[in-house]
């Protein structure tokens, strides 16, 4: 068989397969097709603008940013750990599922065989959640070795259905001939076996290398502290402006598949597979797992603190000089919404110590009993918070919350575009704009939107308004361009959407690199959002998350981080430590009338299924 | 025979073991989730209940399954129709174009797949490169809807599926014996004989796992109807990822879940019937 192989190489002397001129042309045009948003992602890693989308000349500026990154180099670290261990498990324990599916016969091979397929088939979200309640019912803590647990499972039926496809007409006669000739079964998978199904075995650790680095969903759910992936971080970045930089980041690390895929191709036409000894590989195995946890437990070992955050959403050099100042390491983790931290919280420790919930998930928190009090009298900025933030309806007594930042939702529109600076939320039913508009794809912010247009309150939970409201969204369904959470800046900056529902930090964001583009707060009112500062009551460093508290909050600091996220943040202090133009930002500042005019999105209890039957009804109208 | 035993027992027992506690009881309870009650927060508390059931099977969501069957095989018959030429290629050709083409098909796989969607985006996009080309060169006048729509949507279901097809039929069709192959010509066959009574069946289980990992994962893929599809690309992915996030309800999630996992189950047991991998005339020379 390996023979064989063997005069396929190119300058075999014969080729008795014909390849039809359309076959070469169909296998170029799909090449290029493959590789093209690869090449464009390189080229616009070059690009000098901050907009990702659109070329503006050549700088390497990007680079430099993504090499000072600390967090992004941490979770590349991440990353490459847990592909290169889940790589060699998988690869081990699928080959050998592989084997015995061919070889043997036994009870309950169908069964198996089967079982093989569904990890393959099954929804990510399914699997992550299947895992992180598992690994809560047995009590384990998340952080890397979950994660690599999950994702061999995942992979390793990927592995076995390539491998698999490899002993496929496999002749198992020169298996039984070298056991005749007194081979041991050992060698005789070692010396016969594996050098046929080699080149399946590296396109398999191939794939499994491959799925591990770009899995995110698995990850997500069952990462824990200071264990965020790439795909992870790159994912909750999105939330918040994207740059080239994730370019640059994209283009090393296809530099470094690139010298991976050819080594390995050598490697397999070396034939060195064929002359491995099993003991090296079990070897190479028993190092990689004793760096592993000796690596963990180094990390484990420095006094630190676990937060987990939206992402963007703190500077970094708040981070590094709280590192120097306490000497205490920070392990900063990132996710996307709130959804996803009571999910967590729910269903396991996860080992973090702050994190930052809106308003009404602070509320489910505290009666859940997920987050704990908060003592703040160690806590000296606090004095400097904003009292009228420092109570909620979520929080009465003010106990488990502290106020990190706000947002309330608008309108962004292109000013070239829109001539009459709209004033009323109508403008998003408008049919002159007819596939220049966005609407959040987001459930609870959509029909609060068409609640507040058409006057209603959703707190009475009345289903004769739901249904008023679900019209009101079906009529715009035909007018929008798309629902749209995450990459609405890239749409206003191209100029292809003209008038978008967004956030007022997004906005910002959007207005300081597109004079263009201008905000407004639709007349009929808006609701408002406050991101707040929570400790888990499974928080293993309770008094480091105090101290990161403190001088989070510190004035200081908070105009450093208005600066870099450009939200409003409840401080008194911190007007004196912005510059000018950020100070008279009446966005940046709404006045106490126009804050306590903006209405709070409230937990609905059983009224949320109701609407969530609404969504779908309008989703597939 | 005891030693037999104790041979196929020590391939055997690691993965199968390693499947059966971090797969199976895992999976067990999602579906034990899938009778509990929705507690006020969106999670789960203790009782039981067949509710969660009975509204999975409402006809509201039946629009959303038909759709996403529809999208998901016409995905997989395109991708194996533009996919099966190049593995075919790659497998046969003596050009040094081989090596080129096995590394794009790899490539994408190494990029992030959001990385991928901007990239789409500079791509597609109204004032995209191709738009732009178009427009500069006069072929066109107004810019071409080509993403957020139902051809965005295929096209990048196409893409991220290719490498899932082109790899396992590739593997299959390398090891063919060109000896066979010139037996039949020899015999007398036409090249579309032998391509249609020689290669393809020797390609079969190569096919059979690409189509698995390719119609199942876009069956339930959230991601791209959400970033490049159009309005009306609301799939079954999308509808789970709904209840476990935005409408934070678990056991209706796990329910939807429970649901999908039995379809496929059927579905990959009568398919694995059919088209099996491992055939079972092949365990006559196990012995």
């Amino acid at each position: 068989m390996s023979g064989n192989r063997k005069e396929m190489e190119p300058g075999a002397r014969r080729n008795p397969v014909k390849i039809s001129p359309l076959t070469t042309l169909i296998s170029i045009v799909i090449g290029l097709f493959l590789i093209s948003p690869v090449v464009i992602t390189v080229i616009y890693s070059f690009n000098s603008g901050s907009r990702i989308t659109a070329w503006e000349g050549f700088s390497l500026k990007w680079y430099q940013s993504a090499l000072e990154n600390i967090s992004l180099w941490t979770s590349i670290k991440n990353t490459l750990v847990i592909a290169i261990a889940n790589t060699i498990i998988s690869t081990l324990l699928g080959t050998t599922a592989a084997y015995a599916l061919a070889r043997f016969r036994f009870r309950f091979k169908l069964v198996f065989r089967n079982l093989i397929y569904i990890p393959v088939i099954l929804p990510e979200i399914i699997f992550g959640i299947a895992l992180l309640s598992f690994f809560n019912l047995l009590s384990v803590e998340p952080g890397l070795t979950t994660v690599i647990l999950s994702h061999v499972t995942f992979t390793v039926s990927f592995v076995t259905l390539i491998v698999g496809a490899r002993f496929d007409k496999f002749d198992f006669r020169l298996e039984e001939a070298a056991l005749d000739l007194g081979a041991s079964h050992l060698t005789a998978f070692f010396k016969v076996v594996l050098p046929v199904i080699a080149p399946g075995v590296v396109s398999a650790a191939i794939f499994a290398f491959t799925l591990s680095v770009d899995d995110f969903i698995i990850t997500f759910f069952t990462a824990g502290t200071g264990a965020s992936t790439l795909p992870v971080k790159i994912y909750s970045m999105i939330k918040f402006s994207i740059t080239p930089e994730i370019n640059a980041i994209s283009t090393i690390l296809i530099l470094l598949t690139s010298i991976t895929l050819i080594a390995a191709f050598f490697l397999q036409k070396s034939n060195l597979l064929e002359r491995v000894k099993p003991v090296y590989i079990l070897s190479g195995f028993i190092i990689i797992v004793g760096a592993l946890s000796v690596l963990s437990f180094t990390l484990g070992n420095k006094q630190q603190v676990n937060v987990f955050i939206w992402t963007e959403y703190i500077d970094q050099k708040i981070i590094t000089d709280f590192e120097e100042k306490y000497d205490i390491k920070v392990n900063l983790d990132y996710y996307s919404n709130n959804e996803e931290i009571l999910a967590k919280l729910q269903l396991g420790n996860t080992g973090y110590d702050l994190i930052f919930p809106s308003d009404y998930m602070v509320d489910i928190m505290r009666r859940e009993g997920l987050i704990r009090k908060i003592d703040t009298s160690t806590i000296e900025n606090f004095q400097h918070i904003d009292p009228s933030f420092k109570k909620g309806y979520f929080d009465e007594s003010g106990e488990y919350h502290i106020p990190y930042a706000y947002g309330y939702m608008g309108i962004v529109y292109n000013k070239e575009k829109v001539k009459n600076p709209p004033a009323s939320w109508s403008i998003l039913w408008d049919e002159r704009y007819k596939g220049r508009i966005i609407v959040l794809n987001d459930m609870r912010e959509l029909f609060t939107v068409a609640y507040n247009y058409l006057g209603l309150d959703i707190e009475k939970r009345s289903e004769a308004d739901l249904e008023t409201a679900l019209d009101l969204l079906k009529k715009q369904k035909r007018l929008l361009k798309k629902y749209e959470s995450s990459v609405v800046q890239e749409y206003m900056y191209s100029g292809e959407v003209w008038l978008s529902h967004t956030d007022i930090g997004t906005a910002l964001k959007i207005m300081r690199n597109d004079p263009r583009v201008d905000f407004i707060i639709p007349k009929e009112g808006t609701n408002i959002f406050i991101d707040n500062i929570a400790i888990p009551a499974t928080a293993p460093n309770y008094g480091n998350a105090l101290k990161f508290i403190d001088h989070l909050i510190e004035p200081r600091n908070t105009a450093l981080n208005i600066e870099k996220v450009l939200y409003p943040m409840p401080n008194k202090e911190v007007a004196k430590y912005l510059p000018e133009k950020l100070k008279q930002n009446k966005l940046l500042f709404p006045t106490p009338e126009q804050i306590s005019s903006f209405t709070t999105l409230k937990d609905l209890g059983e009224f949320n299924k109701k609407m969530d039957i609404a969504w779908t009804k309008l989703m597939n109208y | 025979m005891k030693n037999r035993l104790r041979e196929h027992l020590l391939f055997l027992a690691p993965p199968g073991f390693w499947l059966l506690i971090f797969f199976v009881v895992p999976l067990l309870l999602i579906f034990g989730y899938s009778f509990a009650v929705k507690d006020a927060y969106g999670g789960v508390q203790q009782g039981f209940t067949l509710e969660n059931f009975a509204q999975v099977f409402d006809p509201l969501y039946l629009p959303v399954f038909i759709r996403s069957v529809v999208i998901s095989f016409g995905i997989t018959i395109l991708t194996i129709l533009l996919g099966y030429p190049v593995a075919y290629y790659i497998s046969f050709t003596r050009s040094k174009l081989k090596y080129l083409l096995l590394f794009a098909v790899t490539l994408p796989l190494w990029t992030n797949f959001l990385v991928k969607v901007y990239s789409f985006m500079i791509l597609l996009g109204e004032n995209g490169l191709i738009n732009s080309a178009l427009l500069g060169s006069g072929i066109i006048s107004e810019p071409l809807p080509l993403i957020n729509n139902s051809f965005s949507l295929v096209l990048s279901f196409v893409y991220i599926n290719l490498p899932f097809l082109i790899m396992p039929v590739y593997a299959s069709l390398d090891k063919i014996d060109p000896s066979i192959i010139e037996a039949s010509h020899d015999l007398g066959a036409s090249s579309t004989a032998t391509f249609f009574r020689v290669i393809l069946p020797y390609s079969a289980p190569g096919m059979a796992a690409g189509v698995v990992f390719v119609l199942i994962p876009t069956l339930t893929n959230f991601l791209v109807p959400e970033f490049l599809g159009g309005m009306n690309n609301y799939m079954i992915g999308n509808l789970i990822q709904q209840q476990f996030s935005h409408s934070r309800n678990l056991p209706l999630g796990a329910a939807f879940s429970s649901v999908m996992i039995v379809a496929v189950v059927i579905m990959v047991s009568l398919y694995l019937r059919y088209f099996n991998p491992y055939k079972d005339g092949k365990e006559e020379n196990e012995r």
